[in-house]
């Protein structure tokens, strides 16, 4: 059926055929017989990675394929979601080993994108945990790809934003965990210095995150909340019945203006009064604080917004951050939410992560906060950085190849080899490596 | 308990074995897309491991095929027929074969299975019967009267089958939806506010079985939204575009 869809963002929105995959001989004749295709999960990235004239809609593709709780690998279908896996695995006692900030993605998504989770210097991202997966290429062949078979394509299918092929179903391992809950501990910190100290220390920490009050400037320019996190150990592997609420109408856009933004900010962080907190958490909160609100991508009203992403190399990290943060904070338009974190090594050739500072910022979309955005752009390729295709809605392909160079060379080269006649494409594809 | 369910890759359907699976229920389910009831049957497997699933190869249309089944699954106790089929009204009415599916998916086949079972579960004294009707079937109208008469014939086999079973011991549930958001809809557009998710559908259909209702609406509403549909004369309805 054709309709209007969009991303998280809600920007771009365009009209497209959206096909729900339920079976896998309909999809193969449906692969066959279009051009133009792109698979979508649950639309959870922010931008265009997931539009085309054919949209293959895995959602409701979502089957258990079978589960070994000795080694702990789990093999399903494509379209399951890490809600439905956390439900599964919870009261078994195991958990995902790489979550995103949100458990409304697919297991087909998580690969594109190659999500990284709290964890990702210590554990890395989404990859770490895929045993291997069967991709449907141009051609409509069905290969099954492993670190061992057909390495190339399953190398570069993570952070290839579909643009590889369909994938169809996965098998991925999951960790033991003896708790619901994490043991969490939250450090104030006065500026980026400190922020940075904090990481560094620690590091030891599975889970770590900082929220940014990216309004201050000057000397607490920096300013946030270091969010560290274990799983407890007390044995309660119960999941609670939450209830959770819609954001129910787009709010107009002036509720979202400088000043709400900014009391938000102060709210939030002198909710900690302390220095230092420490309290038992559930998952849900210390994971998915904004899954909770459903649809709160409204709340920025009908025009939408966009996420802005990036990572910094680590050693130039802090001062980039700083001048990056000083233009934000000069511009007065500040973001809902920043947040900072720490990357170690990335595995995966052509993913995001790379060692070093990522920094993930929300803008209302209007043209005063797209040009904030293209200034900052600048800055990062300055400094050897680079953006995170899942969040962008609005890069410009000069920047995107610049800042991907290499890697994106490479990954052309598999592209070309499982999809000569590019079968695969998305709007995202168009506008940046056209 | 030993659920079977006819019509079994319905949308409705899975999400209702998942309920019963989650009370480790055994399943049987019969549909024509038996590669289909395979993957279902893994998925339910892995997420409930003590529960045990069967699956067939079944054609309500096919009154033929149905002995071979009926000697197979002997004990069952509960059955649900689900298998549904919406068609295309003006193209049945010019097609025979068109009208006759309608007719036999929703209503010729449904009496014919559920008779046998019927008789079965009268004869040991207990059971459960749940029937998937549809409130097109409370009045007839333009639009899609023929689907709508199979449904208002098999509701009323229903009401029947519930009067002849009750002394019996035997449970008989009508299940009257108004919209639901699934295959059989899934190119038409449907007022969001009047339509229920599968997942609705099933919760409210097994709160139902559990307390041995006799007709469930689901929507819940719709039961009043039907109630003042049949009240309209019909020297109004007949001008009426529905
Ligand atoms: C609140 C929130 C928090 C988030 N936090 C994080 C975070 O912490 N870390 C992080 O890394 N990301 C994060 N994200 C982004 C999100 O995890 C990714 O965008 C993810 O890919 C979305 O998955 P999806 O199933 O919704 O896929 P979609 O958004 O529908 O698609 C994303 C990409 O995956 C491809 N794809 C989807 N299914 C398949 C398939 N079966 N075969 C091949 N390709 C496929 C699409 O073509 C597209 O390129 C967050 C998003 C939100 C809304
Ligand atoms: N969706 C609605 O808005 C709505 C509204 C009111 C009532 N209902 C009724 O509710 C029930 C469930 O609806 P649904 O929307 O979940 O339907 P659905 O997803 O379209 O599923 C119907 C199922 O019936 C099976 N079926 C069809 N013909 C069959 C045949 N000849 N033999 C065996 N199985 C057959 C099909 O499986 P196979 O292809 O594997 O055979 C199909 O999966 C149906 O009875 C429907 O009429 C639906």
């Amino acid at each position: 059926m054709r309709r209007k869809i969009s991303g998280w963002g809600l920007y771009p929105e365009v009209e497209a055929e959206v096909f729900m995959v339920k079976k896998r001989d309909e999809l193969m004749e449906k692969i066959s017989s279009v051009q133009n295709i792109i698979a979508r999960g649950l639309g959870r990235s922010y931008g265009d990675s997931s539009l085309n004239d054919h949209v293959l809609d895995f959602s409701k593709y979502d089957f258990f394929l079978g589960f070994d709780s000795e080694k702990g690998i789990l093999k399903v279908t494509s379209g399951v979601t890490l809600d439905e896996i956390l439900r599964f695995a919870i009261p078994r006692g195991f958990f995902l080993k790489i979550t995103p900030g949100t458990k409304f993605v697919t297991v087909g998504g998580a690969i594109a994108s190659n999500v990284h989770g709290k964890n990702h210097h210590r554990e890395g991202s989404f990859s770490s945990c895929v045993k291997s997966f069967k991709i449907v290429v141009g051609d409509g062949e069905i290969l099954e790809c492993s670190r061992e078979k057909n390495s190339d394509l399953f190398w570069y299918t993570f952070g290839g934003m579909g643009l590889t092929g369909v994938i169809i179903e996965a098998e991925i391992e999951l960790k033991k965990i003896n708790s619901v809950k994490i043991d969490y501990r939250g450090i104030k910190a006065e500026n980026l210095d400190e922020v940075f100290k904090l990481f560094e220390e620690n590091a030891n920490y599975t889970y770590s995150v900082a929220w940014i009050d990216c309004l201050k400037g000057g000397k607490s320019l920096g300013r946030s909340i270091l969010m560290l996190g274990e799983h407890a150990d007390d044995g309660n592997l119960t999941l609670m019945d939450k209830k959770e609420i819609a954001v129910p109408f787009f709010f107009p856009s002036f509720v979202l203006n400088k000043m709400t933004v900014k009391a938000f900010n102060t709210l939030y962080y002198s909710k900690q009064i302390g220095k230092y907190s420490e309290k038992k958490m559930d998952f849900d909160k210390f994971f998915y604080p904004l899954d909770s609100i459903l649809e709160w991508n409204k709340m920025y009203g009908r025009r939408g917004f966009f996420q802005y992403q990036f990572v910094l190399p680590e050693d130039r990290s802090f001062d980039g951050l700083k001048e990056i943060l000083e233009e934000i904070s000069g511009s007065g338009y500040g973001s809902f939410l920043a947040v900072l974190k720490l990357f170690g090594e990335e595995e995966a050739p052509f993913s995001f992560p790379m060692k070093g500072y990522t920094l993930a910022l929300d803008f209302p979309l209007s043209e005063e906060t797209l040009q904030l955005a293209e200034k900052l752009d600048k800055i990062v390729l300055k400094y050897g950085g680079r953006h995170y295709l899942s969040k962008d809605s609005r890069m410009s392909g000069d920047i995107f190849k610049e800042e991907y160079g290499e890697s994106m060379k490479f990954f052309l080269k598999v592209k070309e080899r499982y999809d000569p006649g590019e079968k695969f494409s998305s709007i995202q594809w168009r506008r940046l490596f056209k | 308990m030993k659920v079977l369910v006819v019509g079994a890759n319905s949308d409705v359907s899975r999400e209702l074995l998942n309920l019963f699976a989650a009370e480790g229920d055994d399943l049987i389910l019969l549909s024509r897309d038996v590669e289909n009831l395979k993957l279902l049957k893994k998925d339910i497997e892995t997420r409930y491991e003590d529960v045990k699933v069967e699956v067939d190869y079944l054609d309500v249309t096919d009154k033929n095929s149905f002995n071979p089944i009926f000697d197979k699954f002997k004990e069952v106790d509960c059955l649900i027929y689900i298998a549904g089929y919406l068609g295309d009204n003006e193209r049945a009415l010019l097609d025979m074969e068109e009208a006759e599916k309608i007719l036999n998916t929703n209503f010729t086949g449904a009496v014919l299975f559920i008779n046998h079972f019927a008789m079965e579960f009268a004869k040991r004294g207990s059971g459960i019967i749940v029937g998937f009707s549809s409130v097109a079937g409370d009045r007839g109208k333009s639009s899609n009267f023929i689907y709508g008469s199979a449904k208002g014939g098999f509701s009323v086999y229903l009401q029947g089958l519930r009067n002849y079973l009750f002394k019996k011991g035997v449970k008989v549930l009508t299940v009257k939806p108004g919209f639901i958001a699934t295959k059989m809809t899934e190119n038409m557009v449907l007022p969001k506010a009047l339509t229920a998710s599968p997942q609705e559908v099933a919760k409210d259909v097994f709160r139902a079985i559990k307390k041995e209702k006799d007709i469930v609406y689901t929507k819940w509403f719709w039961k009043f939204i039907m109630l003042i549909i049949k009240l309209i004369p019909e020297r109004i309805f007949k001008k009426m575009n529905m």
